[in-house]
């Protein structure tokens, strides 16, 4: 590998990092929420219900101790899947299920921003990289919504082979610090085989064509 | 003689298992609990069941906890709304906290919370 692919693949990492910080709220949420039920149980644990017979205390004792190892499970999940953000392993999903997730994964970002994403209701399948297109697709729309005006949405558009658009409303211009710049954006879209298209109020991710076919 | 009606609290959480702990919770402590998955099974909750406080989850699927809290908020004798989240309340901006009685960071200690309902009541 030469110098400078190292400093490329560096440079790549760096903007994921951007967007993993950005993200990084709701992944957190993600993995409190069975620890927080987990935590309630235990101390339920120590409760015992007044005027309970034997029997139904020992009932709940074990209804409650298997909620807690399911939650605690459900927590290792979350958390083994957090591995996910930091290597590649390869793995597929479709479009729809990406775009979900990271609908998801926005919100934290969204909430009182006073902008909204209109996400596609029609999504033409494909399968795409989980680990590149998920960072791909969050910093496209990060570096966007700054310009989306007040109170108004940027409208996704997934409904054409091969392509996701983007596209602004009309007015506003850059209300806030942008994020991410659209030369970071198209580092990782061409590091992951897709093209960013950049028109006026339109940006177009082009779906690698081994993906799209 | 007038009974003293038990507080009402409404849970708002897609986590059906969590929610359902916490309001097993509630009730050993003579609180009348219902749960709602959604910000749009809540509103129609709100009316029937009246809660004198509403703890929410600040991710639902159909609305943020935010606009649900404002649309609480806008109703004849609104009541306690109580974020219970996994966001951090100091990543959130003033505005946000401002809609809320009070933020709780999850996971929450069940007798602290039981004490912030007791308290304001």
């Amino acid at each position: 590998m030469t110098q400078s692919d190292t400093l490329g693949l560096l440079a790549v990492k760096g903007v994921q990092l951007k967007v993993f910080c950005q993200i990084f709220p709701v992944l957190r949420h993600e993995v409190l929420g069975p620890l927080s039920s987990a935590s309630l149980a235990a101390a339920m644990l120590r409760q015992a219900p007044e005027g309970a017979s034997n029997e139904a205390v020992q009932q709940r004792c074990e209804r409650l101790a298997g909620d807690l190892a399911e939650m605690l499970e459900e927590s290792v999940g979350v958390v083994r899947e957090l591995e996910g953000w930091l290597s590649d392993a390869g793995a597929t999903t479709p479009c729809g299920d990406l775009l979900q997730e990271c609908r998801k994964l926005m919100f934290s970002h969204l909430l009182l921003s006073r902008h909204g994403i209109r996400w596609p209701e029609q999504v033409v399948h494909a399968d795409v990289p989980v680990f590149s297109t998920r960072y791909l697709v969050l910093a496209w729309l990060l570096c966007l919504l700054p310009m989306v005006p007040a109170d108004a949405h940027l409208e996704l558009d997934a409904s054409e082979p091969g392509v996701w658009r983007a596209r602004l409303p009309e007015g506003g211009g850059a209300e806030q610090p942008m994020a991410f710049n659209p030369q970071e954006v198209e580092l990782l879209a061409t590091a992951a085989g897709w093209r960013l298209e950049r028109q006026d109020r339109c940006w177009s991710l082009h779906l690698p064509a081994a993906s799209s076919a | 003689m007038n009974e003293v009606r038990a507080m009402r609290v409404l849970l708002v959480d897609d986590n059906e298992m969590g929610s359902e702990l916490l309001a097993e919770f509630l009730a050993l402590s003579n609180l009348e609990t219902r749960c709602a998955a959604t910000g749009g099974e809540a509103l129609e909750l709100v009316d029937t069941f009246a809660p004198d406080a509403v703890l929410l989850d600040i991710l639902l699927p159909d609305m943020d906890g935010y606009e649900l809290a404002k649309r609480l908020r806008e109703r004849p004798n609104p009541p306690r709304i109580y974020a219970l989240s996994g966001l951090a309340r100091h990543e959130r901006q003033d505005a946000i906290n401002n809609i809320f009685t009070g933020w709780i960071e999850k996971p929450a200690d069940p007798d602290a919370l039981l004490a912030i309902l007791h308290e304001a009541n």
